[in-house]
């Protein structure tokens, strides 16, 4: 069921785009791939570095109640924000996992059907990459 | 109104050509060949197989490693006589008897795709099995019903029925096969308690929240070929040593070094390959999606897809085993604990350091692996290749590119000492028994010519 949703994404999202353009039936709407991926992928990494943050955090907390020269109260305190952070680190993972879906989907699709050729997708590489360092999503 | 003797003569030729029609129905016995099929739907498995593994508690890289293998056997073991001069691995695998497998009927035809999408759902379905979410089971389910939809058009309908027969068939045999190979259902029990830690100067601590090792028992667990463990256990790791003027300490010193002036490419590196917290399919997952991105690259039939799924399975999962074996051979403390305890008592690591020792690093033995098995299928030996792994985009890394595919290897293996959680001996070690394994894979086995 989730598979047949995120197998529409990519045609719901040139729907939206040619729905808006509805007063202009004229004119020719396409929607330009490397901007589509763009815009996930710094999405994505905005995820990716609120990941590694919130990991970071989680082991140098637990670090801090391992160690003995912590007190007890010190490592209640500590056991109890951790306990707080599972809630946010379920969010973030839940959305990190959904939208790889849907990266992974657009990905393939645009490799298997629009980039079938190798020098094709070496062009989307380096135009890809140019866009996400124009936006400095790295 | 017709007598019937003048009736006689046409029903008399209809029940022959009825008949004649079902013998020719059941007389088919030119199968065509599994390299006439494209191997796209079984590469949507192992994309399948990467999620679910994220999603499914208690698969830890040995597990996960264990899974991919097993589906990929299958997946050869499905189409294997549908491939000219093949020869299937029962008898050629440790524990794994020349009867031990079913046999397509004599005279009977199949479709080695309808078979081939059977055996693979039924044995992912068998090795996520308890811990299989409801959600995941029905995309398994809908992924077989799609493929078999697409695959039976051309086929009569007991074609289609006796392949997928034959299919769970095979996955049913394999299951069993698995049953007795010590990794059985270990997502269940992950630390395989009870586990006494050694204690000693040399012998690792618990680096974190989790204070029992990962699987201490994996190196014990049979092997698809025993010479992929027996023969590749690395050396003696440097003598452990606090004084400042050892190896010991300067392979310590090395690591630290390294964490304080590590570029911001190779902080990239280490966390690209780290395979992300809460995040990815392990590391035997991303090789597994490198080599799905390679087949596809290479439009390769479903012949060359299921060989290739089989080869990186078999090398896979003897690689998790052989280098856990030397982990809990030799119980290794990890440099984090080390530096912390010589060095510097404030030294933090890159990336989090896993719970289990550090001699010889598993990254680097199952991407040695990796290596071997992509240089012998997609190159003419010499290994080069130009690579863009896309497989971190959808995690929110950028596309790393290759001209080798030891470039590809030696990176990964380097990313752990980026990192900080592994000293370089446990890099170059961890790459060799990949290696080894790779080739006794390679050429233990007698695998068909598909390229």
């Amino acid at each position: 069921m989730a598979r047949g949703k995120l197998r529409l994404l990519p045609f719901v999202f040139i729907f939206t785009v040619l729905a808006a353009c509805e007063n202009e039936p004229t004119k020719k709407v396409t929607v330009n791939p490397i901007q589509f991926m763009a815009d996930l992928h710094c999405e994505a990494v905005s995820l990716r570095k609120a990941r590694f943050e919130l990991a970071d955090k989680m082991r140098f907390m637990e670090d801090t109640l391992m160690q003995s020269s912590t007190s007890d109260s010190a490592k209640a305190l500590l056991r109890t924000q951790l306990d707080n952070l599972e809630p946010y680190k379920d969010s973030i993972v839940n959305r990190s996992l959904e939208l790889s879906k849907i990266i992974k989907f657009t990905l393939d699709s645009l490799i298997e059907q629009e980039f079938t050729e190798m020098v094709q997708r070496k062009s989307f590489d380096v135009e890809l990459a140019a866009e996400l360092e124009k936006r400095g999503c790295r | 109104m017709k007598s019937p003797t003048s009736l006689t003569i046409p029903i008399i030729l209809f029940l022959l050509i009825g008949f004649s029609g079902c013998e020719k129905y059941e007389r088919v016995t030119d199968s065509t060949e599994t390299s006439a099929y494209s191997g796209d739907f079984l590469r949507k498995f192992y994309d399948l197989q990467c999620q679910i593994t994220k999603e499914t508690p208690g698969f830890f890289p040995p597990q996960a490693a264990r899974a991919f293998s097993y589906v990929g056997l299958t997946g050869y073991e499905a189409v294997v006589h549908g491939i000219p001069n093949a020869k299937s691995l029962a008898g050629q695998l440790n524990g794994l008897s020349a009867n031990a497998l079913p046999q397509p009927e004599v005279d009977k035809a199949y479709n080695w795709a309808i078979v081939a999408n059977a055996a693979s759902a039924e044995m992912m379905r068998k090795m996520f099995e308890l811990n299989l979410s409801e959600q995941n089971l029905q995309k398994i389910n809908e992924m077989e019903d799609y493929n078999y939809s697409q695959l039976y058009a051309a086929n009569p309908l007991p074609v289609a029925d006796r392949s997928v027969a034959f299919g769970r068939a095979i996955a049913e045999a394999i299951y069993q096969y698995s049953m007795t190979d010590g990794g059985h259902q270990a997502y269940l029990d992950a630390f395989q308690l009870p586990y006494i830690l050694p204690v000693g100067d040399h012998c690792w601590i618990p680096t974190g929240a989790t204070v029992h090792p990962i699987c201490p028992y994996w190196g014990e667990c049979r092997p698809f070929l025993n010479q992929n463990v027996v023969g590749t256990q690395p050396p003696q790791h440097l003598p452990h040593s606090a004084d400042v003027n050892s190896d010991f300490y300067a392979a310590a010193m090395e690591v630290y070094n390294q964490v304080n002036n590590n570029s911001a490419e190779q902080i990239e590196i280490a966390r690209f390959w780290a395979d992300d917290p809460f995040q990815t399919c392990t590391p035997a997952g991303h090789t597994f999606n490198l080599l799905s991105q390679l087949l596809e690259e290479d439009d390769a039939t479903l012949a060359k897809t299921a060989v290739g799924y089989a080869k990186l399975g078999i090398a896979e999962n003897d690689a998790f085993i052989s280098c856990w074996k030397s982990k809990y051979d030799f119980v290794l403390v990890r440099p984090f604990t080390y530096i912390r305890q010589h060095i510097d008592p404030n030294f933090n690591t890159v990336i989090g350091t896993p719970p289990f020792p550090a001699y010889s690093s598993g990254h680097s033995c199952e991407i040695g692996v990796g290596e071997t098995v992509f240089t012998e299928m997609f190159t003419n030996g010499d290994g080069k290749y130009e690579l863009s792994d896309r497989t971190g985009l959808q995690f929110g890394f950028g596309i790393r590119h290759f001209s080798s595919f030891s470039e590809m290897a030696e990176e990964c293996a380097n990313s752990r000492f980026y990192g900080g959680i592994h000293y370089q001996m446990d890099n170059t070690e961890g790459l060799v028994t990949g290696r080894k394994i790779g080739y006794i894979v390679l050429n233990q086995i007698q695998w068909p010519e598909v390229n």
